[in-house]
């Protein structure tokens, strides 16, 4: 029990995707895209603390993020069309502290492609 | 200065309906828009970015501005916009690309991404072919 909390409590704040923009995103995502078939979300905030626009900026602990939505949902969409969805469903979070967002979209066949490679 | 270079029948015919309803929308000044519009047309390739080739700000402005480099863009067919210099360009570009992030690249005065998909792009090729259909690349030395 205790060690459970301390590992949650080694993860910085600044790292973690447990906070409330991060829920919020995450739950969002998942209600958008319901033939996701893997959906993961880092927050980089961590890396960009210092930087200009940040420092004096009021959402530091989650203001970058960095998501992979692998999907259906994005077929026979191009880039920008897959981009501006996601950020069209996270207008909210945008407007409210998330300062950048990173997005691979790509649909099963275009992951599985891409698979021996990497 | 800006106005005698509008024209508005230059404007892509698809684009600017949009784009006037998102403007009317959202109240981004005339002057604004129309400078914006200028800026995306003053070179081939434009990058609206965090600090300046030199200094990027932002680490996916650096990461885009390097990208362009290796691609050789020729540096005399290319413009950079710092948008921490103008927070009206800051917000305005938002609205005009309705795109919510910096760096935005336009080519050709069409828009092409952020640093994602510029990524992306130069990854599987298609932005070289696409800086190449611009002529906007060094030309290939013939030794």
């Amino acid at each position: 029990m205790f060690r459970a909390f301390a590992r949650s409590m080694s993860v910085a704040a600044n790292k973690s995707i447990e906070g409330p923009l991060a829920c919020r995103i995450a739950s969002k995502i998942r209600l958008k895209f319901p033939a996701m078939t893997h959906f993961a979300m880092y927050n980089d905030s961590y890396k960009h603390a210092g930087h200009h626009g940040i420092a004096d900026a009021a959402e530091k602990i989650e203001s970058h993020f960095r998501l992979e939505i692998i999907s259906d949902e994005f077929q026979g969409m191009p880039l920008p069309k897959r981009h501006r969805l996601v950020y069209s469903i996270l207008d909210e979070e945008l407007k409210s502290g998330v300062h950048a967002l990173q997005l691979t979209t790509r649909t099963v066949a275009e992951q599985s492609k891409r698979q021996p490679t990497e | 200065m800006f106005r005698n270079v509008i024209n508005r029948g230059l404007l892509r015919p698809a684009a600017s309906s949009r784009i006037n309803a998102y403007a009317f929308g959202r109240c981004m000044s005339t002057e604004t828009k129309e400078a914006i519009e200028s800026a995306v047309k003053s070179a081939p390739v434009v990058l609206f970015m965090k600090g300046t080739p030199e200094f990027p700000q932002c680490g996916f402005s650096k990461a885009t501005i390097s990208m362009l480099g290796q691609q050789g863009v020729d540096p005399m067919k290319f413009a950079a916009y710092n948008v921490l210099e103008d927070p009206e360009l800051r917000e305005g570009i938002k609205e005009y690309s309705e795109w919510p992030t910096i760096p935005q690249l336009y080519v050709n005065k069409e828009f092409v991404g952020g640093c994602d998909i510029v990524m992306s792009m130069a990854q599987s090729g298609e932005l070289t072919k696409l800086l190449e259909e611009a002529q906007a690349l060094v030309p290939e030395e013939e030794a």
